[in-house]
């Protein structure tokens, strides 16, 4: 067995089929195990995120190339972000950069995990023109986001619904690419974000 | 007797308005009529239109499948596409169409901060900021068809009628309604 990563597309998304059958996508940089290349299809067990412990297969890119890369991208350890609500500000690795709640549900103060991208969200779709990676949203909690249950999430767009939603789109894509490889420990994980009134 | 004969309908358009106004004495941000209508001036290009129209279509093909699928809609992700196009390309049935999915979440509020009560009542003036916005709107010729003109009036009516004397009124939409012991 051999560590490899996730290559992604350009919105940053691999599509992958688990052993059960579903197809599923899988975010760049995800950790997982080569198993074998079976039939032109690339056998791993995903190490990292929502599918963390399922096998699963992907095409091969190519007779000598894979969507599975190696060597092994260079990790960063977890990342620590600040929200204040009052100034709209948020404090990342990358600076200061404008970001709001809804005032009328805004999210309650406090620490709260940041999880590794669960699915692509294709409301992020209408800002593709300006950020790459706008269907990237990373889940605020513990466990996975459950539909229609005021789950909150970091992501660019201009309309919040009790999200802290980044409102500088041009800038989503470099604040992407500081959280994207972060890493706390227990593999769903990339950092906090502390949400101050 | 021509002219008497539209003076109630005159009258009650313009309390509609006074009661409107006084609602948004207090700085709202997406209910904020005039906000809305300077944006308005601003985002008609067809880049803008063609955006709010695929946001729209996504909406409604969202709505139909939460009907089929779910039984009652996600109103979260129906709010942030109805309220994109709405500020991307401000018009009436679109500022209609978010100020109800606003009301809409409300049951899908967890742990309405500080109280339902209060969530509800700061819903209800919003959608009178945008509803009023779209009356201005659809009056400035940005067309809409009778139909959503007559709804976006309803509306109006209904959000005000609630916000002044905390009852519901027959004409309302389900989703005003839904809310109707809130206030009591």
């Amino acid at each position: 067995m051999k560590q490899r990563y996730i290559i992604g597309g350009r919105k940053g998304w691999l599509k992958v089929k688990l052993d059960q059958g579903r197809i599923v996508s899988l975010p760049e940089y995800i950790k997982v195990n080569f198993l074998e290349r079976i039939s032109n299809r690339d056998k791993f067990e995903i190490l990292e995120g929502v599918y963390k412990g399922k096998k699963a297969s992907v095409s091969a890119r190519g007779a000598e190339t894979s969507w599975l890369g190696s060597p092994m991208p260079l990790y960063k350890s977890a990342v620590s972000l600040t929200f204040k609500i009052s100034t709209s500000l948020l404090k990342t690795p990358i600076g200061d950069i404008q970001a709001v709640t809804d005032s009328i549900n805004p999210i309650p103060t406090g620490v709260y995990p940041i999880q590794l991208p669960d699915f692509p969200h294709d409301l992020g779709e209408s800002y593709l023109d300006q950020a790459t990676k706008a269907l990237t949203w990373f889940y605020l909690g513990t466990g996975n986001a459950v539909q229609g249950k005021n789950d909150r999430y970091l992501h660019t767009g201009l309309i919040s619904a009790g999200c802290v939603t980044v409102k500088e789109i041009d800038k989503w894509d470099r604040l992407y690419k500081s959280l994207i490889r972060a890493r706390a420990l227990g593999g769903k994980k990339i950092g906090t974000i502390k949400v101050l009134a | 007797m021509e002219q008497s004969k539209y003076l109630p309908k005159f009258f009650s358009f313009v309390f509609i308005l006074f009661v409107s106004q006084c609602a948004l004495a207090q700085p709202l941000d997406l209910g904020d009529s005039k906000s809305i209508l300077a944006l308005a001036s601003t985002l008609q290009g067809l880049e803008n239109k063609t955006k709010a129209n695929r946001l729209m279509d996504k909406m409604k093909k969202r709505m139909e499948k939460n009907k089929s699928q779910i039984k009652e809609h996600d109103w979260s992700p129906l709010t942030k596409l109805a309220c994109e196009a709405a500020i991307i390309n401000p018009r009436p049935d679109r500022l209609l169409a978010c100020a109800k999915a606003e009301i809409g979440r409300i049951t899908q509020i967890h742990n309405p901060q500080p109280s339902l009560e209060n969530v509800y009542i700061n819903q209800l003036k919003r959608a009178v900021g945008m509803l009023s916005a779209a009356l201005v709107l659809q009056e400035r010729g940005i067309s809409t068809d009778a139909t959503i003109v007559q709804e976006i009036k309803d509306d109006l009516t209904c959000a005000v009628t609630i916000l002044t004397t905390g009852v519901s009124i027959s004409l309302c939409h389900s989703v005003y309604s839904q809310h109707k012991d809130t206030l009591k």
